[in-house]
């Protein structure tokens, strides 16, 4: 025996290959995931998980890629799309027909081999993926909050909207729109003297066409795909100084026709992550009614922050303390002041002061997630 | 000559030269997230500032208790404590149970089954067999 199979696939001899093979509508890199034939079966694959640590089966890998390969090194294979690596595609050993050695004869058990490791834990290595994932969703990831960042939102969702219909295309205002604008661009958008007129025409006072065939949404823009948030693009101070400047009456400008409504509300929450909710929608009929909707302050997650921003009076009474927090039973012995003599009495006992030491806390949790 | 104690001249009562609120502190827990502590957390923050000014002698400390009902909890100057669970009630209701535990003594409650109670000693005294003529059986 002086050469030995590699691998899991040590037992079952398939026609020799060097690469596995898959269906080729897979990408290359993705041939190990998908194909039925050379997938270890699970008993061998917990045999190679009890041999080995993931970082040195993957070293074992490498120096069995050398021998067989002659130096081609499997770690710069590993090819990386967006934020996940797939595994490294397999290589098999030669068949006995086709060494050169007489003297080769294969392995016919498994005792003594070297392994080289499986794929088991792959995605459990936080190095091969990312926990953001590449999932580009309509909704910005950060909700805009600032009323001014709202309000220009409003007015540049209004002009697109109109300008859509000025220019006849109907069927893009349901439609996907990109995002992506510069400082300068979206300063002269919203600069535009847009007004209503006393028949409740709207006039956008600028090119409609300009507009309109910059919200042709196309598939393979790079930057569509990661859009700068809306406040990158505008601080709010520059959105509240624009504000000054525009003409009151567009706040008059009707909202009644479901279409717009739709593409004003739909873009809207594509540009800030504020989305109208469905009971009100029917409410909206003219732009400041759906200012009045968006530019309601955020709820206070707690009792004690609401009290904190709306009723300072009640905090300063010298009789009332407030707490944030549970107060627990630990929290009564510092008050007390009997803590710090527990504190002693428990060293005096090597006792640890907080916890139970030994013990960990939600053991059974992490037992369920699959840790030990 | 022997030694006599001081005669008892007088029993203490309270609101008699001075009234001491028997309620000292008021422990207020309330949840942010359930339901049923809804009137309570409308307790805090619409009537609670007016009653803690009214009562300056009682000390309140408001507190959340999560995933828990809403509780009031009176303590006593004689150490006892009473307590008041105030789930799924009103504002106005709680406000009710603020007011019985702030007039609360701290004692137990007692059945009562005579039409007069009184500190003073009976006038007639105890009666004894020992004493005046007897009852011939």
């Amino acid at each position: 025996m002086s050469r030995a199979t590699v691998g899991p696939s040590s037992s079952s001899h398939q026609p020799t290959t060097t690469l596995a093979t898959a269906p080729s509508s897979y990408p290359l890199n993705l041939n190990r995931l998908y194909s039925s034939q050379k997938i270890p079966t699970p008993i061998q694959e917990t045999a190679l998980v009890q041999t080995q640590e993931p970082e040195t089966g993957l070293q074992s890998k490498v120096h069995f890629a050398d021998a067989i390969e002659g130096g081609s090194d499997w770690a710069e294979e590993r090819v990386s799309q967006g934020p996940y690596t797939a595994p490294p595609p397999r290589i098999e050993a030669a068949r006995v027909e086709e060494v050169a050695d007489p003297s080769y004869a294969p392995a016919s058990f498994s005792t003594g081999l070297k392994t080289v490791g499986g794929l088991a834990g792959w995605w459990s290595r936080p190095d091969n993926w990312a926990a953001g994932g590449d999932f580009v969703g309509f909704k910005p990831r950060e909700k805009v909050v600032e009323s001014s960042l709202i309000e220009a939102a409003v007015r540049r969702a209004i002009i697109e909207a109109f300008a859509l219909r000025e220019t006849g295309r109907e069927d893009d205002l349901v439609g996907v729109w990109p995002t992506a604008a510069s400082n300068v661009d979206l300063q002269g958008l919203l600069a535009w003297d847009l007004k209503r007129a006393e028949d409740g025409a709207v006039i956008l006072g600028g090119d409609a066409a300009v507009v309109a065939e910059g919200l042709r949404w196309k598939d393979d823009e790079e930057g569509a795909r990661d859009h700068p948030a809306l406040s990158e693009t505008l601080t709010a101070d520059e959105a509240a100084a624009l504000s000054q400047t525009w003409n009151p009456s567009w706040k008059t400008i009707s909202l009644a026709d479901s279409r717009i409504r739709f593409a004003v509300t739909k873009r809207v929450f594509q540009l800030t992550g504020q989305l109208v909710p469905d009971h009100q929608l029917a409410s909206i009929t003219t732009v400041q009614t759906l200012l009045h909707v968006l530019k309601k302050p955020p709820k206070p997650a707690t009792l004690t922050q609401e009290l904190q921003k709306r009723h300072p009076d009640l905090l300063d009474l010298p009789n009332v303390t407030v707490t944030p927090k549970r107060v627990t039973r630990g929290d009564k012995e510092i008050a007390l002041g009997r803590f710090k003599l527990m504190q002693e009495e428990f060293k005096k006992r090597d006792i640890p002061a907080y916890g139970h030491g030994y013990a960990r806390k939600g053991k059974e949790i992490s037992r369920l997630r699959g840790g030990t | 000559m022997t030694i006599r104690a001081l005669e008892k001249i007088s029993v203490g009562q309270n609101g008699v030269g001075a009234f001491i609120l028997q309620c000292r502190k008021m422990d207020i827990h309330y949840c942010d997230q359930s339901g049923s502590s809804r009137g309570m957390n409308a307790f805090i923050k619409s009537q609670l500032s007016r009653f803690a000014s009214l009562n300056p002698q009682i000390e309140f400390a408001v507190s959340p208790r999560p995933r828990k009902s809403p509780v009031l909890i009176g303590h006593y100057i004689n150490g006892k404590q009473k307590s008041i669970c105030v789930k799924n009630m009103d504002s106005l209701q709680i406000l009710k149970k603020a007011e019985l535990l702030r007039d609360a003594s701290g004692e137990k409650t007692k059945r009562v089954n005579k039409p007069i109670t009184s500190i003073n000693e009976s006038v007639r005294g105890v009666w004894s067999p020992y004493h005046g003529n007897g009852m011939p059986v």
